[in-house]
């Protein structure tokens, strides 16, 4: 396929990030806008493209996004619901720049905290319709339930343990531990993860990301304007999104070889690079098993084989492939993909501190599971 | 009496259109799966038109209950009164015998939770929640039957 114009990421931001810090959603992206613009250089006029991503009853249009800035004149806008979080909202953004319909393109993800294992859901007298009429009424509410069974067909099938998902936890967290901005940052041990409760066995609290407010915010360009820039460029080499024919989480055909297989090989057959070319990686943990399936999907490890191979520890710093540097979502809070994005750019940048990867010049990213899933691949 | 001490209600699906087969079938002690008149292919949830021919003629039909756990999960927190006194209690993806990947969610009974197994066998269960609604959930297989 063609690539169209090659698309640099020139700058990232976040807003305030944290609970109950009491900003609005248009005010966390407007924050994140202003440090992403001030990381790049940028002012508002020098955008032409926003893209967002929400959760449904949590909407922030694009196109409000683009008066709130002040940017006159938007020649491409999107705002998304639906799929991969975002991934989604970067991958509309490399097509909107790759392709000529905007030059300088704002992509944009923005939550207020919605607890995973919070409380009681609130459920309407005359019943529950739709889809969720299917799984409400048998106790099934919330993304840990299904999390826990992804788990368990993985045990099942390939024998992974409970302590190497745990390890994959305790891997990260030493990540976070070297990061300021982390929100999670004192040491945690395998005994630590094994002894936080259960939510919906075998998935335990530790398992699941860290629910925020946040905004998270990326600026892509050409590359010819990417070269006058304030920062190095990083250039996008290649990006995907797939989904499985039977959409649902929880019917669809393989839960350890879902979306991400689909995503993984459309990415990879982009690119003459591989997996053993990268050098960094930031993987979706929203739950901490979908990085496993990340590492399995694009070709670190076969498949079935990632308990193992973080238990070996090649997920840490001196491991075939350091991930989630910043220490993932479970530790600098939900900002639901966008973290990975910014973190793997600033890898390339060497940026990072006393947790860069030395010599880092490839690095992967992606986002969500099951149904739908996005990924990107990263170059200096 | 306070409401606090009110015994909470069950959660209830709301049938529409689509889906009152299967719940009418259901409070009949009956598993109606919705399948393609055209191509045979069965298909769940209920939708408007079949994935694989395309046909808009789809009708309920009755399938044997038997299927096996493809997997579970021990569900330790309730997000909803109702299940507060059901803790732990399993959630799971039971695969139907009469066409691969034909999966509905459930809850697994009459089993205790730490003794289930993905890919064991299961049969269906009428369980009533309320007067119009009875929930089909599964149990164990006895081995021969």
């Amino acid at each position: 396929m063609s690539k169209g114009q090659r698309v640099a990421v020139v700058g990232v931001g976040y807003s305030t990030i944290g609970r109950n810090i009491g900003l609005s959603l248009e005010h966390l992206a407007a924050q994140a806008s202003v440090s992403a613009m001030a990381d790049a250089g940028l002012r508002p006029a020098d955008i032409d493209g926003v893209v967002t991503h929400s959760f449904p009853d949590q909407q922030l249009r694009a196109t409000d996004m683009g008066d709130v800035l002040g940017i006159p004149d938007l020649g491409f806008y999107s705002g998304s619901v639906d799929g991969a979080a975002y991934a989604v909202a970067a991958i509309h953004g490399i097509a909107a720049v790759a392709s000529g319909s905007c030059h300088t393109c704002l992509t944009l993800r923005t939550v207020h905290r919605i607890g995973a294992t919070g409380s009681s859901r609130e459920v309407p007298a005359e019943g529950v319709g739709g889809r969720q009429q299917f799984l409400a009424p048998y106790g099934e509410f919330t993304a840990a339930q299904w999390a826990g069974m992804y788990m368990q067909r993985h045990m099942h099938e390939f024998g992974t343990t409970e302590e190497q998902f745990g390890a994959f936890v305790v891997a990260q967290r030493a990540y976070a531990a070297l990061n300021d901005d982390a929100l999670h940052r004192s040491p945690l041990t395998i005994d630590d993860y094994l002894a936080s409760r259960y939510v919906s066995r075998p998935l335990r609290l530790l398992d699941c990301d860290y629910p925020v407010d946040s905004s998270s915010a990326l600026i892509f360009t050409t590359e010819e304007r990417a070269r006058d820039l304030a920062k190095k460029p990083v250039f996008f080499e290649a990006w995907a999104m797939g989904t499985t024919p039977v959409l649902d989480f929880h019917l669809l055909e393989s839960m350890p070889r879902s979306s991400p297989w689909n995503a993984a090989e459309r990415m990879w057959a982009m690119t003459d690079l591989r997996a053993k070319d990268v050098h960094v990686a930031g993987l979706y943990d929203g739950f901490s098993f979908i990085a496993l399936q990340w590492l399995e999907a694009l070709g670190f490890c076969g498949l079935g084989e990632s308990g193992p191979f973080v238990e070996a520890g090649n997920t840490g710093p001196a491991g075939i492939i350091p991930t989630n540097t910043d220490g993932g979502a479970c530790n600098v809070g939900r900002r639901h993909g966008a973290n990975f994005f910014i973190e793997v750019t600033r890898q390339l940048r060497n940026e990072c501190g006393p947790r860069q990867v030395a010599g880092a010049e490839v690095g992967v990213v992606s986002n969500s599971v099951g149904g739908f899933a996005g990924c990107a691949l990263l170059t200096t | 009496m306070t409401a606090s001490s009110a015994v909470p209600a069950p959660v209830l699906p709301r049938p529409d259109e689509l889906t009152a087969f299967f719940w009418e079938g259901a409070r009949a002690h009956r598993l109606l799966i919705q399948r393609c008149d055209r191509c045979g292919l069965y298909l769940h949830w209920p939708r408007p038109i079949c994935r694989r021919c395309q046909s808009f003629d789809l009708t309920p039909s009755e399938v044997s209950g038997n299927g096996v756990i493809y997997t579970f999960t021990i569900a330790e927190q309730a997000f909803h009164p109702w299940f507060a006194d059901k803790l732990p209690f399993v959630i799971a993806v039971v695969e139907l015998v009469e066409q691969p990947n034909l999966k509905l969610v459930t809850n697994i009974v009459n089993c205790p939770p730490h003794a289930v197994r993905c890919d064991s066998e299961v049969e269906v269960v009428f369980q009533p929640i309320s007067d119009e609604i009875t929930l089909p959930m599964f149990q164990p297989r006895p081995v021969g039957r």
